[in-house]
């Protein structure tokens, strides 16, 4: 009997999709395909994707249209290095590319179980590798500007290596009513006693869906820090695995993020403690409004023999509306037994009392509550050391409020 | 300044105050005194228009303007201050950013540019002396973590710096001690002018030692029941509120 073969999703999908132009080994584009073959988008029976749909993918046309995004903001100072990627392509003639790796003889294959992966993999429009060496301290950002509706699929490798420190900004501006499919993935290397801090902002247009990942692994001695900002776009999920695989390591997650409108936001992040004497802290916090979604999943795993860990962890939201949702889910697993952990979630509104407080000192009711959304957003924007990041997401949080 | 005319409020479904009148004038220091639940806390409450009260009666004018026509933040626009009797913590706000957000939101009700940066710092450094209040103090997150005379030394603090026509103190003399009373107290005094007034809400005539009024008045079941001078409140202190009630009964 003949097997009835029916499209799917991903088939479907694939259609809108030109592949990738790099070269990728055959048995790369096997395990790729391994993956996306006879294989739906993920539904709300599987865990991971309980509170996201993503099935609106397939609504997105990817056909090009173009839309003018007023000002392709640059975050970073002028002694950083820029590298422009420009609906999804780099481009060559606005950025400066010494020692970043943008020519392949062949990209590397997926590292994990990730039918999106599989499909960045299959469909990468830029693969770029940054490398920071001891003694260079250099801050590079990529700037990507999405102006057409279509699909930008980066694939990103960060190397910091032995004793040398880094700062990336990933910079994700979209225009206003952008429409695309960003599909990001980006692998870390922390080396010993290197140190790392990412910026990732996600600034995008208010139909995209914005889908990436982060491989990230830290050897011995090592500190890695990455700041979260999703910003806007229809819909946004980021899944940040840490392994931390060397001893005395700190490894610090921060997120700050604004939601109004119908966007949905899902922060999924692990951390691995595979290893003694480490530390980690993070700290997720948001603002929901009109009938927006937010997700948050923290893991925090402590293996068997890695002792003396401290790990912490919490994510606070305000939901500024009645229509607002949050599903939030810190998750602890510990095995060894000499640890220090704490996790933590809650879900509120905004003080009352405080908001009255104010408005007897003369504050209009929009000013007092943008207030205290700044304070309440505040506890997370100190922690990031980066002034030009800090005072952009300070500027943006103030735009949401007055638009 | 302001005129209250038989004023009925209530809180789910509760009448709590029932016809209170009350006028105040200019460079005048009015004392309410009276029993717990008398609604004392609640005069404070509708002057500020916390919208859990309900008005089903009366009127309320402060300079020419229907008082209850406006949102808080218009009142204190206009020139109305409330010094809370339990002011609230704000983390993450800080004390002398939100005055400078308070103030420049007051001057530009009213037409005036903003404060520069200049002259509100030599305005915090002027009026945080008069309630000696930690320059430190000052510049901390809204309240969070002040001891309770701290907490009521800066409501006199931001009443200084926004300089209203009308100030309505609810119970600032709970929970402080003789000391901090004293600051409070000289504090006020300090603020008094021929064109601004005070109403003093009160349990006890201690703080009256020290913030001296022009009247007192007993508000007892809603209304005010007896209007005398500062004696007054020596004979209260003395006798109690019980026979006031006695006489409002007989009466």
């Amino acid at each position: 009997m003949d097997k009835v073969l029916t499209q799917t999703k991903f088939d479907v999908l694939r259609t809108k999709l030109s592949p990738t132009i790099f070269p990728i080994s055959d048995n790369s584009i096997s395990k790729a395909e391994a993956l996306l073959e006879h294989t739906d988008f993920p539904t709300r029976k599987i865990e991971a994707w309980k509170y996201t749909n993503v099935n609106g993918l397939n609504k997105l046309l990817l056909d090009g249209k173009s839309s003018a995004l007023t000002k392709p903001n640059s975050i970073s100072k002028e002694t950083s290095k820029k590298v422009h990627i420009i609906n999804g392509k780099i481009s060559k003639e606005h950025s400066d590319l010494a020692g970043i790796k943008t020519s392949w003889n062949e990209l590397p294959s997926i590292c994990e179980e990730d039918s999106f992966d599989a499909l960045n993999l299959l469909y990468c429009t830029a693969a770029i590798e940054l490398t920071f060496k001891d003694g260079e301290n250099k801050t590079i950002e990529l700037i990507f500007e999405n102006t057409r509706d279509t699909a930008i699929f980066p694939r990103i490798f960060i190397s910091c290596k032995e004793s040398a420190k880094g700062t990336v900004i990933l910079n994700f501006q979209g225009a206003e009513k952008n429409a695309s499919f960003i599909n990001v993935s980006t692998f870390v290397d922390v080396e010993e006693n290197a140190h790392l801090s990412i910026h990732k902002i996600q600034k995008n247009g208010s139909e995209t869906f914005d889908l990436q990942r982060e491989y990230v692994n830290q050897a011995a001695n090592s500190v890695f820090a990455i700041n979260t900002f999703p910003l806007s776009g229809r819909m946004t999920r980021n899944d940040l695995r840490i392994n931390v695989n060397g001893s005395n390591c700190e490894t610090f997650m921060n997120g700050a993020y604004t939601l109004k409108g119908k966007s949905h936001c899902d922060n999924h992040t692990t951390v691995d403690h595979k290893v003694a004497h480490c530390y980690s802290k993070e700290l997720y916090k948001g603002v929901i409004d009109d009938r927006a979604t937010n997700v948050f999943n923290g893991k925090v795993f402590v293996r068997k023999d890695a002792q003396k860990i401290n790990a912490f962890q919490s994510n606070a939201n305000i939901l500024l509306s009645e229509t607002g949702s949050v599903n939030s889910k810190p998750e602890l697993e510990i095995y060894a037994d000499d640890v220090k952990c704490s996790h933590g979630s809650t879900t509120g509104q905004l003080d009352d009392e405080a908001i009255f407080y104010l408005r007897s000192r003369g504050l209009s009711e929009k000013s007092a509550k943008e207030l205290l959304v700044k304070a309440f957003l505040g506890e997370v924007l100190e922690e990031v050391d980066n002034e030009d990041v800090r005072s952009y997401v300070e500027e943006e949080i103030e735009k949401h409020f007055s638009t | 300044m302001i005129e209250i005319k038989n004023v009925h409020a209530n809180i789910e479904g509760k009448e709590i105050l029932k016809g209170l009148t009350l006028t105040v004038n200019s460079g005048e220091v009015h004392a309410i005194m009276g029993p717990n639940g008398a609604g004392k806390s609640t005069l404070a409450s509708i002057l500020a228009g916390r919208e859990e009260f309900e008005i089903t009666e009366g009127s309320v004018t402060f300079e020419g303007e229907d008082l209850l026509e406006l949102d808080t933040e218009e009142r204190a626009h206009a020139g109305l201050f409330l010094a809370f009797q339990y002011p609230v913590e704000i983390p993450g706000v800080s004390n002398v950013n939100f005055l400078r957000t308070a103030i420049n939101e007051i001057r530009d009700a009213r037409g005036e540019a903003p404060i520069s940066a200049k002259d509100f710092m030599a305005l915090v450094r002027e009026k945080s002396k008069i309630v000696e209040l930690d320059s430190k103090l000052a510049s901390r997150a809204v309240n969070e973590g002040f001891s309770g005379g701290e907490k009521k030394r800066n409501e006199i603090f931001q009443m200084a710096m926004l300089n209203p026509k009308l100030a309505v103190l609810d119970e600032t003399d709970s929970g402080l001690d003789i000391d901090a009373l004293r600051i409070v107290a000289k504090g006020v005094n300090s603020l008094k002018s021929a064109d601004n007034a005070s109403i003093v809400i009160t349990h006890y005539q201690r703080l009256l030692d020290y913030i001296v009024p022009d009247y007192v008045h007993v508000l007892y079941d809603g209304k005010i029941v007896k209007t005398g001078n500062k004696d007054l409140a020596l004979e209260l202190e003395e006798k109690g509120y019980d026979w006031i009630k006695e006489e409002t009964q007989v009466g």
